[in-house]
């Protein structure tokens, strides 16, 4: 199993090792030595015609982060509203948040775009984040979470002097910090894989993400005499990179808040 | 410390009502128990002492101030809950202090108070520990802490116990009592355990399907309930209850397959279909007795042993001393004395006194 996940991971290694010659003919086994120098030549410079990769890699982090942020502030804060807080339309705001859920992504596209594109949102780092951070699925598991804790918490903390917004930071936000962190990982590689939304939204090549940007890559290296497979695969390795500092990271912080069993 | 007040308070949930109107005063520094069924009110009750509901009518005053407008925090009340609610992400110490801290109680005052409290309740060690590491007592405890750290008006308990094994449950009942009886601060205790009721109220206040049916000593209540439903309440086992017949003589109670009953005076009363109470220690083996009850279960506690059978086709319990020798399938004879019973309008359940 782990031999086949690893295998593509192996041959990206390999081709972005060598020089784009060796790759020419027969498919070299054991990685060369030019690892660094191309890593190096995509990260400063990029593919002829591209930005280079690291304006990539920040404008990717920019909209994964600002996506990340702003789904758990947006969905946390509602899933809060519609737990605690008698109002009018409570349940019909929650089932209208929930019937979003069952919609795929795509069929809200052009709406999105539209209204984006009459904001002037285009080619900007707002319209790369702002349509992307409302979220069904991060708000229905706060809410869910939420319900699990005993309504004897908030009655107690009323007691004790906590309004609302004392009762979230005092005790809703310490108490999330382990599903908090489970969603950052899975909202950041959510955002971070987004393709087709900057690609519709961004024309300008600054904007260019690392996703979109690889795609590009593999059309224009083909069109080259010799194809850059050696560049293009670099510029995977580097994409891959970010998520998986992500995963390993907040996965030793929401395993710890798992072991420390005070729920 | 303070007196607390129910004028006139009900609560309807929707088309439900949760409390009919309800009066009751308690002075300074007693200890009330509210017991009765689950669905009685007796924590909505409780809940709107706290604030934590809104009465739909009435006036609730604590220390002679009208708090219905007050919020929970206003009121100088603290509460101790069921499953004690103690915030899981904090040391016990933190747990004690929130609330101080949220008013902004001097850095001194605050240690003075924990201090104190943990000496009483003896918490002294686990002042750094989490919720998670301590024991059920001792969440209970840290609860009960976090109520007298804030040094209330009033303390309010909602069913505090229940969520212990018997034993701890008894020894956290004595705790309570002896609290109140070093603080002196007014409390209302809910509960549906008749037990719990009986050995630490001052007073009881028995409550049936949303209204009060009994105030009174634990007492008061037990040797006079007010009706039918106070009486099989309270006890354990409650009252054994026949329906009798009143004959002309309006002191002879005629019940199926027994021997009828003499008053010792005759009952100011027009009903004639009644209920008569008879408290199962009341009930003496004679076997001149003019009843007669076949023993269907007998049940050994050691001080005391308690005889299930039937009388005619009326269930009945007998509460003998010590280990009893009468065994399942034997007859035994009972003697009644008259002034033992207790006497109920079968119609409407309330007690008429002979």
């Amino acid at each position: 199993m782990a031999t086949i996940i690893a295998l593509p991971l192996y041959l990206a290694l390999v081709a972005a090792s060598h020089a784009p010659q060796a790759l020419l003919g027969h498919f070299p086994l054991l990685p060369g030595g030019k690892l660094l120098d191309n890593l190096g030549e995509v990260l400063g410079r990029g593919l002829p015609g591209t930005i280079p990769v690291w304006r990539m890699l920040l404008n990717s982090l920019i909209m994964a982060l600002g996506i990340t942020v702003g789904k758990l502030t947006i969905s946390i804060l509602s899933a809060y509203a519609v737990v605690y807080f008698r109002f009018p339309l409570r349940m019909a705001a929650f089932w209208l948040i929930f019937f979003t859920l069952m919609m795929p992504i795509e069929v809200r596209f052009f709406p999105t775009y539209q209204i984006t594109a009459s904001l002037h949102l285009l080619n900007s780092y707002n319209g790369l984040i702002v349509p992307l951070i409302a979220s069904a699925t991060a708000t229905f598991l706060f809410r869910q979470f939420f319900m699990t804790l005993p309504r004897s918490l908030a009655d107690a903390a009323r007691i004790d002097g906590a309004g609302p917004i004392r009762f979230f930071i005092d005790m809703v936000l310490p108490l999330s910090r382990t599903n908090i962190a489970a969603l950052f990982v899975l909202v950041f590689v959510y955002g971070w894989n987004q393709y087709l939304w900057p690609l519709l939204t961004t024309t300008d090549a600054s904007y260019t993400t690392i996703v979109m940007g690889m795609q590009g890559m593999i059309n224009a290296g083909a069109s080259f005499a010799l194809p850059r497979w050696d560049l293009i695969m670099s510029t995977a390795l580097l994409a891959l990179l970010p998520p998986v500092i992500v995963v390993l990271l907040m996965q030793r912080w929401f395993i710890k808040g798992l072991t420390d069993s005070d729920k | 410390m303070a007196t607390l007040e129910l004028r006139q308070v009900t609560k309807s949930f929707g088309d439900t009502t949760a409390l009919q109107p309800t009066s009751l005063a308690i002075p300074d520094g007693e200890f009330v128990v509210l017991v009765g069924p689950s669905g009685c009110g007796k924590t909505t009750l409780l809940r709107m002492i706290a604030g934590l509901e809104t009465p739909t009518g009435g006036d609730i005053l604590i220390g002679e101030r009208r708090v219905n407008d007050l919020e929970p925090s206003a009121r100088d009340i603290a509460m101790v809950f069921q499953n004690y609610a103690l915030y899981p992400h904090m040391k016990v110490r933190d747990n004690l202090t929130y609330g101080l801290r949220l008013r902004g109680a001097d850095k001194a005052e605050i240690a003075r108070r924990v201090q104190w409290a943990a000496g009483l309740l003896g918490l002294g060690d686990l002042l750094d520990r989490k919720p998670s590491a301590l024991s059920g007592g001792q969440r209970q405890r840290v609860a009960m802490g976090r109520a007298i750290v804030r040094e209330p008006q009033l303390f309010l308990f909602d069913e505090p116990l229940s969520n212990l094994d018997a034993r701890l449950r008894n020894h956290m009942r004595v705790e309570i009592k002896q609290l109140h009886q070093r603080l002196k601060t007014t409390t209302v205790f809910v509960t549906h355990d008749q037990v719990e009721a009986m050995t630490l109220a001052q007073r009881v206040v028995v409550m049936n399907q949303g209204r009060i049916e009994q105030v009174g000593t634990p007492g008061e209540v037990y040797a006079k309930p007010s009706s039918v439903f106070v009486a099989s309440f309270l006890g354990a086992p409650g009252m054994n209850l026949f329906e009798a017949e009143l004959g002309t003589d309006r002191a002879t109670l005629h019940i199926a397959q027994a021997a009828p009953l003499r008053l010792s005076s005759p009952l100011d009363t027009a009903e004639r279909a009644l209920i008569v109470g008879i408290r199962p220690e009341a009930l003496m083996p004679d076997d001149q007795g003019a009843w007669q009850m076949d023993i269907v279960l007998r049940e050994a506690l050691g001080a005391e042993t308690m005889l299930h059978g039937q009388i005619g086709n009326q269930p009945c319990v007998v509460r003998l001393a010590g280990d009893a020798p009468w065994h399942e399938g034997q007859r035994i004879g009972l003697r009644v004395s008259n002034e033992a019973l207790h006497v109920f309008d079968r119609a409407s359940g309330v007690r008429i006194e002979p």
